[in-house]
């Protein structure tokens, strides 16, 4: 199941710039919250915030609270015991080249120690059918490197890798944004179906798409969360001049 | 909008210049030449040896020690296995460690220390070879009392280091951070990242630079002379003087002898096929269970 997240006073820092200041949100478990906002607003600083991915960068740091469940994330839990819970998928899909599409899938179990190889084999095809993927690939998936299926196919592989772990949180940074139309439908479609299962944190820099996806949308602007609310609230009637200007073009 | 539509037909249909069809057929003909400059004298050498060394091998080559100075026949059996063992012992110690070091550069090595590390690796490797086989008398003849395999086996590995390290480090750099990120993402932890995700994806580039770096100690033969000195019999104690092919040639093509003469010739065929057998085995073996795209 799903968890809240809660953000309270939110910095995040590029050595000396300031990409997030004073993040205060609320997030519901069980549903998609989508993200948006220009280039450069910190709508992936954010969210990369929430799994403690941000501090991967050198010089990166990031201050305030985080609580997601019952996990205070920047107190007291390792980033990776963070990350194990909290699942992730890229702007562009990454599997892992050397790899074939089974062992990408296998590969949080197996990289964390796991070695039971019949529950291994459950998950795999568990995670990959969540995924929309196995139908696809059941019979060439312990042949086929993760690198040698479609762009649409690799991003869906992507996904069956993060749900793999169980995680309670699947955070997605634009995770459409490479893939053709018929794809994004795919995996739009999926969101929808993963809600049951995960918490879900979706940046994008497409309004249709949050307005499709997502129950409640948080606009970002320089680093600061303008305007939080439900979806349908922020496209048809914001309270705030600049999320109208925004998604009514006129900036962006 | 039809403007640039004729344009574009324009450009389609115009034919292609006698300058540009000129100019493309030259640098395909450069191209070419380099790579015929490149193979030739590769090829040259090799079918040179062939021709020279053919006629001395027989069985006896494989299976005999030398033969006493003056009598025809004998073989070089030992200096065969003797090199074989020399080049496991210098990749027994420089690999893991060269590798070991290319990780640290790759992934600690952004500050003042892995710019002392990579300029160290730099200068050794521009070291001349000799030098290095002095520096390995120094430190292991010297404190052994006598001239060894293992002495041997240090002047190459500390040849071999250099390059693996600074291979081993382009290449884990070359590993898109977008696929470590995929692994953090999962919760794996940093050293577990970069032994089964960075090093992994890197393998393939890995291999090549150690393979690099061994065909290039295998057939040394200063850091020998004063290390392993040669020995016409057997040998498989790691602290006594050991045959070795390129030792055995050195001595060999510098003899008066004509039978010495023709099996230096026969030696020196040996030692390349014995590297190009090791390094298209390795190849063979590590491409196996590797995904391709």
């Amino acid at each position: 199941m799903g968890v809240g997240i809660q953000v309270e006073k939110l910095n995040a820092y590029f050595g000396k710039t300031q990409a997030l200041h004073d993040i205060n949100i609320s997030i519901a478990a069980n549903h998609c919250t989508a993200v948006i906002g220009p280039s450069g607003c910190g709508k992936s600083t954010f969210v990369r915030c929430l799994n403690r991915m941000h501090e991967t960068i050198p010089e990166a740091k990031a201050t305030g609270r985080v609580r997601i469940g019952e996990m205070d994330v920047y107190n007291g839990t390792s980033a990776t015991h963070i990350r194990r819970r909290i699942g992730m998928v890229f702007q562009k899909p990454n599997p892992f080249p050397t790899m074939s599409i089974y062992d990408n899938v296998a590969a949080g179990l197996k990289l964390n120690g796991f070695r039971d190889r019949k529950r291994t084999d459950e998950v795999v095809e568990r995670s990959l059918t969540y995924a929309a993927l196995f139908h696809e690939v059941k019979d060439i998936m312990h042949k086929k490197s993760g690198a040698s299926l479609s762009g649409g196919q690799q991003q869906r592989l992507c996904i069956a890798r993060a749900v793999a772990v169980e995680p309670q949180v699947l955070l997605m940074d634009e995770p459409c944004s490479a893939l053709d139309p018929i794809s994004t439908g795919k995996i739009e479609e999926l969101i929808f179906q993963l809600k049951e299962k995960f918490t879900i944190v979706i940046v994008t820099h497409n309004m249709q798409q949050a307005s499709r996806v997502a129950e409640f949308t948080g606009f970002f602007l320089l680093g600061k969360l303008i305007e939080f609310d439900k979806t349908e609230k922020i496209f048809t009637n914001p309270s705030d001049k600049r999320t109208e200007d925004y998604i009514t073009g006129r900036f962006g | 909008m039809a403007s640039s539509t004729s344009f574009a037909s324009d450009f389609a249909a115009a034919p292609i210049s006698l300058s540009r069809r000129f100019m493309d057929r030259l640098v395909t003909a450069a191209a070419v030449l380099a790579v015929v400059l490149v193979l030739a004298p590769l090829a040259g050498i090799f079918g040179y040896l062939v021709y020279m060394g053919i006629g001395s091998l027989n069985f006896a080559f494989f299976t005999h020690i030398p033969a006493p100075p003056g009598e025809i026949g004998g073989g070089m059996a030992n200096a065969i296995a003797g090199t074989v063992y020399i080049l496991s012992i210098a990749s027994v110690a420089g690999v893991p460690i060269g590798i070991g070091a290319g990780i640290f550069l790759a992934e600690y090595g952004r500050n003042k220390f892995g710019d002392v590390v990579r300029f160290t690796a730099d200068v050794l490797n521009g070291v001349p070879s000799i030098v290095i086989g002095i520096v390995a008398y120094g430190i292991v003849v010297l404190t052994q009392g006598h001239f060894s395999a293992l002495a041997g086996g240090v002047a190459l590995a500390m040849m071999m280091i250099p390059t693996i390290t600074r291979t081993t480090e382009e290449m884990l750099l070359l590993v898109p951070n977008v696929v470590k990120e995929a692994a953090y993402g999962l919760g794996v932890s940093r050293w577990r990242t970069t032994l089964s995700i960075t090093l992994r994806t890197a393998t393939s580039g890995v291999i090549t630079g150690v393979m690099l770096a061994f065909a290039r100690v295998a057939g040394e033969t200063a850091p020998l002379l004063f290390t392993t000195l040669g020995n016409s019999y057997w040998n498989w104690k790691i602290n006594q003087p050991t045959a070795a092919l390129s030792l055995q040639i050195y001595t060999y093509a510098l003899s008066p002898f004509d039978d010495w003469h023709r099996q230096a010739w026969a030696g020196s065929l040996i030692l390349i096929i014995l590297i190009v057998g090791a390094v298209t085995a390795v190849r063979i073996v590590s491409s196996r269970g590797m995904m391709k795209g």
